[in-house]
């Protein structure tokens, strides 16, 4: 790390930008404005917004930009307001997340672009200025109104662009001229140019090409979209750098030091994410290193290297490193990635090819999308450039469906019949009944959700838009489904909770007698109320997911299956189809707080089981017995992704060649995804105690990292709780 | 030679999963029940007995059981060390084959001494070979040879406990003379080796018992590593779980991380 680099680095921890941040209530709505489409509307607010954004280059910087100002000037008309299905409550991980549709509404109640992967490549190759021509060529062709208005909005936004960098040209100029450092001076008058020529022009350098992408970058965030993946960074900036390495234009040092400036700025609004109460870190700045190309040879280049180093030394959150492992991929990458996971910061994730791909081929992607794949967000599969997948619209909670199961169609703690009625428990006789009334229950709940997110308004974007395939060929916003993909992505949560609870119900109702459903519905209501012993039973008795037990295992792959097959049977009103992902996000722990008590053990109000994770404290045979036991689910037909939590004690993988032949074997396992938390419970207790000392400490909580002090104190006892239970 | 017979049963107090401590690579660690000595630094002392062992519970137990610990029927005692046939621990030892295969890792006989269940050792180490999987043993050494080279025959790696080298304190530490044990070593030659040495401040780390030691090492081959095992203090809270009255070292500290890489060189020198 050079000084410079320290020095940024320290400035963002610093967060010495927050100085340049300013608030503003801007309106576009005039006389004049009012009568325009909606999408021009739109168009218009972005511009104002990027003129009005103050912009600031701070000393040592070699990327430049940032947002100072936040939220787009009103654009939308009275009447245009309540024709949105509103649903304040959703509102970002709100209470009832079960019901959202693609994670959250914006402030005006439109859904937003969360998770579409840009294709931040056609920026980069073809520039601004040439999508902008040919936006005006097709304005002028254009007979379909709809079309003309679509060109024009991405004329505006293109120039929008082109002047938001023109400015930092312009202030990169004006510094220069003051400074009295004779080298400062020189790299102003550098990015003064830079800043002139992209994103305007492609960029022909791996400098301008960082410039460019994070030009880009912060713009979609500026257009209202909040989780904003980065899609396969090594292998669309690949080209730059090794241009600029062979002809020797840069050194390998200074390339390294341009990267590691890149990773610094992504960290600058990690506190500007979506919804409340807004959950600082989940920015969805992911980026995916690895994989094969399209003739399925391994992707890996010298920059997928550098990226996963400059991770292990800058040590901060963003962005949020992604590996792809498939059957060529080199021993040297995949021990790197356990060296990176060594650091304790939570990263990378791992996604397994040889199961993503074929997963996504049957899912409909040509062979060519599927092998380009990449996660967006936290882990949500979809590919660059092509999809508005809108991969987090909905959760499908299994637990919630047994209790309305067991409470005629009811939670426990309400008296509004939400589910289906289907009678009281008094009448089961067997399982089977039981089992078939829980199916009924979740397939009802996956068409509400499903309904619902049909309902969902999206708010044009044809700034995110013209990076899209289709887009722009075709004259459609995304919003009108105008890329090439335009699937739903749903979120199946409680995977482990529903099926050891199911299991417990089997077992100790149907087969040992020991209770009556009935009585067994009453400790429930009861939170287990005087009933330790029971509760003490159901946990320590029965066989639970996560041990490679097979009796728990294989209902725990029935319910998989059949909540993944009732997911991917709905269509969308878009012309895409309904796909299933087993993860959660944080839902496991904020709606894991309105469920009531489960039969597995689980007391009211506590979370529920993780991801595709055994329940908290349920896996007592190790990592390998949680691997069996997922890699028994046919997780292909999760094709939105399904991931596994491990933990893991820092002694426990002291060496990273151990590590390294672990990820491999959960690679030749079939494992989709996974990630792993490395580190020690007793050092986050230190940093409860201490919070000052440990500002730094990363850890994992979902599909990102957090710095733990940030935390909520049951978030934090939650990630010491996963520490522990070993 | 012993017939290996499927449906003998060991007694074991732990299986470990993902031992990544116990010999190269990811391995399972099979804790067999029964030792013939008594070291004073015991770390495993629920393993001293073969035979399955009730603990009452002097105050209500909030630690996980495991497959070989459990709940008596009223839940006021622990009962220790459980009973499996061969066919069900190699069942449970190959489920883990993948990791095995990738890490270079195998499963490990330990204990207590798993020369003490022999006719149970050899017959998982004979399975889990046929199984082509890498097995390894961790001993005291403490048998006949005739019955040690039977589990020779079927071990890839032996990690062999050396604790000290005069036989009156080796009496005195672990309640038997250590001839058998330093000859049964000389004689390994058709296995890897790797020595373990406890490190007990005070009781085996003296100047001229290092410097036996380290003679002793330079005369045998297939050493292909010598592990230090500093003392650990923790072991003190176990044996108040099991309610083992008297802890010998009660208050002693470790060795310092200068002392061990001292006697690491004097070994290794």
């Amino acid at each position: 790390m050079t000084d410079r680099i320290k020095r940024l680095r320290g400035r963002m921890l610093d967060k010495t930008h927050f100085a340049f941040r300013t608030e503003r209530n801007l309106s576009i709505l005039s006389e004049e404005t009012k009568g325009k489409p909606f999408i021009i509307r739109k168009a218009l607010a972005l511009k104002k917004l990027l003129e009005e954004m103050p912009v600031f280059i701070q000393e040592d910087e070699l990327i430049v930009g940032g947002r100072t100002l936040f939220g787009l000037p009103e654009y939308t008309k009275e009447e245009e307001k309540n024709q949105i299905p509103r649903q304040d409550e959703v509102l970002g991980y709100g209470d009832i997340f079960n019901t959202a549709y693609n994670l959250c509404q914006d402030e005006r109640g439109y859904g937003e672009f969360n998770g579409v992967l840009a294709g931040y490549d056609r920026i980069l190759n073809s520039g601004l200025k040439k999508i902008k021509e040919r936006a005006s060529l097709e304005v002028e062709k254009a007979k379909d109104k709809k079309k003309r208005d679509f060109y024009q909005a991405v004329e505006i936004v293109a120039d929008s662009a082109i002047n938001f960098a023109f400015r930092y040209s312009q202030e990169a100029l004006r510094l220069a001229e003051d400074s009295e450092d004779k080298e400062r001076k020189e790299e102003l008058k550098k990015i003064a140019e830079v800043c002139q020529k992209v994103p305007a022009l492609p960029a022909s350098s791996f400098g301008e090409a960082l410039q460019s992408l994070f030009f880009s970058h912060l713009i979609i965030w500026a257009e209202g979209h909040f989780v904003v993946p980065l899609g396969r960074f090594d292998q669309y900036i690949y080209p730059f750098y090794k241009k600029d390495i062979e002809e020797k234009a840069l050194s390998g040092e200074e390339a390294f030091e341009l990267l590691e400036a890149l990773w610094i700025k992504l960290n600058s609004d990690r506190d500007k994410t979506h919804g409340k109460p807004n959950f600082e870190g989940d920015t969805g700045q992911t980026l995916t290193l690895g994989g094969q190309t399209a003739d399925g040879n391994d992707a890996t280049n010298p920059l997928s290297y550098l990226c996963l180093e400059a991770t292990c030394q800058l040590k901060m959150s963003e962005p949020r490193v992604m590996v792809r492992f498939h059957k060529k991929t080199p021993e040297e990458f995949i021990k790197k990635c356990a060296e990176l996971m060594k650091m304790e910061m939570g990263f990378p994730t791992i996604c397994n090819d040889e199961v993503i791909i074929p997963a996504l081929q049957t899912a409909g992607y040509s062979e060519e999308d599927a092998e380009d794949y990449c996660p967006a967000g936290c882990w949500e599969i979809s590919v660059s450039g092509k999809a508005d997948d809108r991969t987090n619209s909905g959760v499908i909670n299994l637990p919630r469906c047994l209790e309305w199961t067991l409470n005629n169609g009811k939670n426990y703690s309400d008296a509004e019949l939400l589910g289906l009625d289907l009678g009281d428990v008094k009448e089961i006789e067997t399982f089977d009944q039981l089992y078939q009334t829980f199916k009924k229950e979740v397939s009802y709940y996956i068409e509400k959700v499903v309904e619902n997110c049909n309902r969902a308004v999206f708010s044009p974007a044809p700034f995110l838009s013209l990076m899209m395939e289709n887009c722009l060929e075709n004259g459609r916003d995304l919003s009108e489904a105008g890329s090439k993909y335009n699937n739903t992505g749903l979120l199946i949560n409680g995977l482990a909770t529903a099926a050891d609870s199911l299991l417990s119900i089997r077992k100790t109702v149907f087969e040992e007698k020991r209770l009556t459903l009935p009585e067994l519905k009453t400790i429930l209501l009861s939170n287990y109320e005087n009933r330790e012993d029971i509760r003490q039973y159901l946990l320590n008795k029965i066989p639970k997911y996560g041990n490679g037990n097979e009796e728990a295992d294989s209902l725990a792959k029935e319910v998989a299956d059949y909540s993944c097959e009732e997911v991917s049977k709905h269509k969308n009103n878009r012309g895409g189809s309904f796909k299933p992902g087993i993860f959660t996000a944080g839902t496991f722990v904020f709606v894991g707080k309105k469920l009531g008590a489960s039969p597995d053990g689980r007391k009211a109000g506590e979370p529920f089981s993780q991801n595709a994770s055994p329940a908290l404290g349920r896996d007592k045979n190790g990592p390998t017995a949680v691997i069996h036991s997922f890699t028994k689910l046919n997780l292909k037909k999760a094709v939105n992704g399904a991931i596994v939590d491990l933990k893991f004690h820092p002694t426990a993988v002291s060496s990273a060649e151990k590590l390294s032949s672990f990820l491999k074997s959960l690679f030749h396992l079939g494992a989709m995804q996974f990630h792993a938390n490395v580190i020690d419970s007793n050092l986050l207790r230190e940093a409860q105690k201490h919070p000052e000392q440990y500002q730094n400490l990363l850890v994992r909580i979902w599909g990102f990292s957090v710095y733990f002090v940030t935390l909520s104190r049951d978030f934090q006892d939650h990630v010491i709780g996963r520490m522990e239970h070993r | 030679m012993l017939r290996p017979d499927p449906s003998l049963k060991v007694l074991l107090f732990d299986i470990k999963k993902f031992a990544v401590h116990d010999g190269p690579g990811i391995r399972t660690t099979l804790f067999m029940k029964g030792c013939p000595l008594r070291c004073i630094w015991c770390q495993n002392p629920e393993g001293f007995n073969l035979k399955q062992e009730v603990i009452p519970l002097k105050k209500k137990w909030n630690g996980n059981t495991n497959e070989c610990v459990n709940f008596s029927a009223d839940g006021n005692s622990l009962i220790h060390g459980k009973w499996f046939t061969i066919k069900e621990i190699t069942k449970k030892t190959t489920a883990d084959r993948q990791f095995y295969l990738d890490s270079g890792g195998g499963v490990t006989l330990s204990g207590g001494e798993p020369l003490m269940q022999l006719e149970g050792a050899v017959s998982i180490l004979k399975e889990l070979k046929k199984k082509r999987i890498h097995t390894a043993i961790e001993t005291s050494g403490y048998a006949k040879w005739k019955d040690f080279s039977c589990v020779l025959e079927y071990t890839d790696l032996v990690l062999f406990d050396l604790k000290h080298m005069n036989p009156n304190v080796h009496r005195k530490l672990t309640g038997v003379p250590n001839e058998l044990i330093l000859e049964n070593l000389s004689k390994i030659s058709g296995n890897e080796l790797i020595l373990r040495i406890p490190i007990i401040p005070g009781y085996n780390d003296s100047q001229e018992n290092i410097r036996e030691t380290a003679a002793f090492i330079k005369k045998l081959k297939n050493v292909k590593q010598i592990e230090l095992l500093p003392y650990n203090p923790l072991a003190e809270a176990k044996y108040n779980l099991h309610n083992i009255d008297q802890y010998p070292l009660k208050g002693l500290k470790p060795p310092t991380p200068e002392r061990l890489k001292e006697i690491r060189e004097k070994l290794n020198g």
